[in-house]
């Protein structure tokens, strides 16, 4: 009996164990993109806030967002965990990326003559821009039942219109600080404890 | 009295129903992930895994990511219900 007792215990660590490994293996890869979106984020705004010519940013910004999607397809092709809710995700971003194309077109030729006078254009331009994704993280949060991806989104949400009043000269590096650096440090923190 | 299950009572196979049950219903686990985390090799994880899909337990689906094969593998309804049952036992053994 006393044997049959330590085998059952045996079988209940060993159940506790490979469930511990299983959680902290399927935490690697939402690290990964979001260490992968940090960096797009922080390139992206330090060079829109220094750039010389702050005519070329819109390229900047489609080569960033371009490496970085292209990234995300290949990682998560190389996901362990295959779910159903993949290709919902997947489409749900096609379907902001294309929101956003038609916004970021139908207002270019104003932001664009505007900015001229009124700078502060662009960067309320930028920021609904910014807030697309974080949209789609929190639909992304709700279907995946994540609170840090729902927290991430809102919290960065939140740094985006703040900084349009805190720092309006500073404005993309207040971005690349506080939203690329908030992706990055989630990123960090979460491949920490999927060791 | 919940019952032992031998099927999964193996210690491999259950390390592999343990993997499994910590996804989200539907969700499937690539073969060479579930190798590393159950401590397997190929031939022995491939036998274990032709046991618990001809008791019902899990489903196995091969498919082509890209160009490459690869082998998914989720645990079906009779499974998760047997899995359950399995740890109901262990620790009805542990109390008793």
């Amino acid at each position: 009996m006393e044997a049959r007792r330590e085998d059952a215990q045996e079988s209940l660590e060993r159940i506790e164990e490979v469930t511990d490994r299983t959680r902290k293996l399927m935490m690697q890869g939402g690290a990964l993109l979001f260490l992968l979106w940090g960096v797009v984020w922080t390139v992206g705004f330090v060079v829109t806030q220094f750039a010389p010519q702050p005519q070329y940013c819109g390229s900047v910004w489609l080569i960033v967002v371009a490496v970085g999607v292209i990234a995300t397809i290949q990682v998560s092709r190389r996901f362990p965990i295959k779910s159903p809710l993949g290709s919902r995700i997947g489409f749900l971003w096609w379907g902001a990326y294309a929101y956003a194309a038609l916004w970021i077109a139908l207002l270019w030729p104003f932001v664009h003559v505007s900015s001229q006078a009124e700078p502060q254009f662009v960067r309320h331009y930028g920021a609904i821009a910014s807030t697309i994704p974080m949209f789609v993280y929190v639909v992304m949060g709700l279907w995946l039942g994540s609170r840090v991806l729902i927290g991430v989104a809102l919290a960065i949400t939140a740094f985006t219109v703040a900084g349009l009043f805190v720092l309006p000269q500073w404005y993309w590096l207040w971005m690349a600080v506080m939203g690329g650096g908030t992706l990055l440090g989630t990123g960090l923190v979460i491949r920490r404890k999927a060791r | 009295m919940a019952a032992l299950d031998p099927t999964i009572h193996q210690p491999i196979r259950l390390s592999i129903m343990a993997a499994l049950m910590a996804l989200e219903a539907r969700e499937q686990m690539d073969f060479t992930s579930l190798r590393e985390l159950v401590q397997a090799t190929d031939g022995n994880l491939g036998a274990h895994l032709q046991k618990l899909e001809d008791a019902g337990y899990i489903a196995v689906e091969k498919t082509f990511v890209g160009r490459k094969p690869r082998t998914f593998v989720a645990v079906t309804v009779k499974g998760r219900h047997a899995f359950q049952q399995h740890v109901v036992a262990l620790r009805e053994i542990i109390g008793g």
